[in-house]
């Protein structure tokens, strides 16, 4: 059976047929529209007669909404931090983001140390709550200190909210880092209306084929997870074209050069992924701390490209040597023949690179939190465990699991050896044989 | 004096990250939250050691504990209220330049309008308590107050400054891992000769560390062992094989046998693709880095200080 992989740009939505053994049967290209969901049957109606078992879309419409401030939730922020953080939340961001989405700020005492024990005992959030929903808040955000942890305050919390109106909580969104996890939670609030009509239009535009959505680093959600945690689709349009670019041209390490209508972007595939940066990921002038590709981005496309700011973009990445440059999306068809020096290259049905991304994408599983590395080797492999079983629960073949992120982050000046630490296992879906 | 401004603070991270020779914590949550701070009260008054009155209390602020923690469980500013509420000093200064500590005494500053001393207690960042020019002259490491984010306070006084460190890194961890500590209180009379003078200038100029080695890390073999990044990674370089053992700050980098550099000589990795210095917490396999050096501050290269900061004091034989 066939995957159909799509892409929902800024300027176009383009389709893939891919087979079983990943080859690319068809491919459409039609113009993105106001509502997404008429673009997007008109590309599925192009590209039939297909035999498909499922969709796999990714789109930067969550990313779209942020940078254009529309369409997004008020949203209420409750901060569970006994101590009463000096920094406020929103702090940094472009002004009209942070007064289109923070409607009201509550703190109230809870939280946890790094060792898991209590930072104080957690106050009753009914009033807090009360407070917020007369502000007129639309969605709510729950972030406590070392909730990565322990979940438990956050959940409590929000059986206090109840069904009233959406809640987000950052125990299941991000990993350790206040001030990122508390941007991705408000964002996550605040895009919960956009992206429940838009992915809820596009089910029903997908029938019954089934639509899987993919992630910040590639791997699938389900359309149910998605409209729960939108924020988790937001950069999934470049990491789509930087491994459906390598894995058209059959490379492993590239440079890889997206350049669409509007906007072009340079990163950087080794061993078959993109490389990512956990620190210092950004969306719209706002810290978050997903592991994104780590995206050099130009605000031109097409024809308005210039072609020696992008010459400035690659050159650093070429430092160690002869690493071959890919270019796929739509604008890399502008490019003058004359352009493509040594090494420089498009790959078979580059121009729909994003959408074969898309249909290649696997299933991951997470585990980030903070412990203890006394028995190393045994927590290790408590943590492997249960990173890959999320995969799993995912929908993830577990004969496919492989580790694709290991990161081990000290926390120096201090005994016991703790330390952050970030698991990450991919593997194909299950029934998928490649 | 001088005014620092909000517009130095980036200066001020990129300078304390090189000092702190890869340990001392990464500033960057330290620094915004100084600049929402100045934000509200405005600029901060540097002095320098000459400009001291002979009895003006100066307070060596730091941060002790896991740098790490304050990314998570965010700074209440009950660390330096009530500190400054029970001391009462008339000038503060951060005890180490290196690292996030930079910016502990700016904390502080920013508020309650006190002047901050253009001075620190090492140069660089190093781990321990003892491990200062106030420790080198004598002076009296206690009393010495501890807060915490959520105000609880602690006072100690000890024989000597190692205990101090003992004791004290024992109740940072009962703590939550961080808290803010003032120690080596000292009158205005007792600072000269005590401190290294210029810190935050040295931090905020353009600094021009020694080139040593262009590469890419390769084999990073390390673990966490009382509370200590120890390890050490082997850049692949243009200048052959090159070793580079660290305890969070980076302490000696060798070719074979040959000793590239040592501490108290300070070690920076830049990362080759940002531009920007390494932490060790920061290293990975892949990375494209430069080996650079920066002269150890003065008051390490004598026998004293050798003997508290040199290859030796780590357990590294030469």
């Amino acid at each position: 059976m066939n995957i159909i992989g799509i892409d929902i740009g800024g300027t176009n939505t383009d389709a893939v047929l891919v087979n079983k053994e990943n080859i690319i049967l068809s491919s459409v290209k039609y113009p993105t529209t106001e509502d997404i969901s008429v673009g997007f049957s008109e590309a599925l109606k192009q590209l039939q007669p297909y035999d498909a078992e499922s969709i796999f879309l990714g789109t930067t419409h969550a990313t779209n909404a942020i940078l254009k401030r529309k369409g997004l939730y008020r949203v209420g922020l409750i901060r569970i931090a006994g101590q009463r953080p000096l920094l406020p939340p929103a702090y940094g961001w472009p002004r009209d983001l942070r007064e289109a989405v923070l409607g009201g700020v509550e703190t109230i005492d809870g939280g946890f140390e790094c060792h898991g024990g209590p930072l104080t005992p957690l106050s009753n959030a009914k009033d807090a709550i009360e407070r917020l929903l007369e502000k007129g808040v639309e969605s709510i955000a729950i972030v406590g200190v070392f909730s990565p942890i322990n979940g438990e305050q956050e959940k409590q919390i929000a059986e206090l909210v109840g069904q009233r109106i959406p809640i987000s909580l950052s125990s299941e969104i991000g990993g350790i880092g206040f001030i990122e996890r508390e941007n991705s939670t408000l964002l996550n609030a605040a895009l919960k209306k956009v992206m429940q009509t838009g992915f809820t239009s596009l089910q029903k535009a997908a029938g019954s084929i089934p639509l899987k959505i993919t992630q910040n680093d590639g791997s699938l959600i389900d359309m149910a997870r998605a409209i729960e945690y939108p924020v988790l689709t937001i950069s999934a349009g470049p990491t789509n074209s930087f491994m459906g670019g390598v894995r058209l041209a059959g490379l492993d390490h590239a440079i890889v050069v997206d350049i669409g209508g509007t906007s072009t972007d340079v990163g950087l595939v080794r061993k078959g992924f993109p490389i990512r940066s956990v620190n210092q990921s950004h969306i719209g002038g706002v810290m978050l701390n997903f592991p994104m590709p780590d995206v050099c981005s130009i605000a031109m496309g097409g024809r308005d490209l210039v072609l020696k700011q992008l010459d400035q973009l690659i050159a650093p990445l070429q430092k160690k040597g002869e690493v071959p440059v890919l270019f796929v999306g739509g604008g890399s068809a502008l490019l003058p023949a004359s352009y493509f020096k040594k090494g420089y290259q498009k790959p078979p049905y580059f121009t729909v690179a994003n959408a074969y991304g898309a249909a290649l994408a696997e299933i991951s599983g997470t585990v980030d939190t903070v412990v203890s590395l006394r028995n190393r080797e045994e927590v290790l492999h408590g943590l492997y465990e249960m990173a890959q079983q999320r995969a799993v629960d995912l929908g993830a073949n577990p004969a496919t699991l492989r580790l694709i992120d290991q990161q081990i982050i000290p926390y120096s000046y201090v005994p016991n050896q703790m330390a952050r630490v970030v698991i990450r296992y991919s593997g194909k879906r299950v029934n998928r044989p490649h | 004096m001088r005014q620092l401004t909000i517009q130095d603070l980036d200066a001020l991270s990129l300078g304390a990250t090189i000092l702190g020779s890869g340990g001392g914590g990464d500033p960057d949550n330290a620094r915004m939250l100084t600049q929402y701070l100045m934000e509200q009260y405005g600029p901060i008054n540097i002095i320098t050691v000459d400009e001291l009155k002979p009895d003006d209390l100066v307070v060596p602020l730091s941060m002790m504990g896991a740098p790490l923690i304050n990314r998570e469980r965010l700074m209440s500013g009950k660390e330096w209220d009530i500190l400054l509420e029970r001391v009462k000093p008339t000038v503060l200064m951060s005890a180490e330049i290196g690292g996030a500590n930079a910016f502990t005494a700016l904390l502080a500053a920013a508020k309650s309008g006190l002047p901050v001393l253009d001075a620190d207690m090492i140069g660089r960042a190093f781990p321990e308590l003892q491990m200062s020019s106030c420790y080198l002259n004598h002076r009296r490491a206690t009393p010495a107050v501890m807060v915490d984010c959520l105000g609880n306070r602690l006072v100690l006084e000890t024989t000597d400054a190692k205990t101090l460190e003992n004791i004290a890194r024992a109740a940072t961890v009962a703590m939550g891992s961080s808290c803010l500590i003032a120690f080596y209180l000292m009158r205005g009379s007792e600072v000269a000769g005590s401190v290294v003078e210029g810190s935050l200038s040295k931090a905020l100029s353009h600094l021009e560390p020694k080139m040593l080695a262009h590469g890419t890390l390769v084999d990073i073999d390390q673990e966490v062992q009382a509370g200590f990044l120890q390890g050490s990674v082997t850049i692949q370089s243009d200048q052959g094989k090159i070793q580079l053992f660290y305890q969070n700050e980076y302490l000696l980098a060798k070719r074979g046998g040959e000793v590239l550099v040592a501490t108290p000589d300070i070690i920076v990795l830049m990362d080759a693709n940002s531009g920007t210095p390494l932490t060790s917490e920061r290293l990975s396999y892949g990375l494209q880095v430069s080996l650079m050096t920066l002269p150890a501050p003065e008051i390490w290269k004598t026998a004293e200080g050798m003997q508290l900061v040199g290859p030796a004091a780590f357990g590294i034989n030469l």
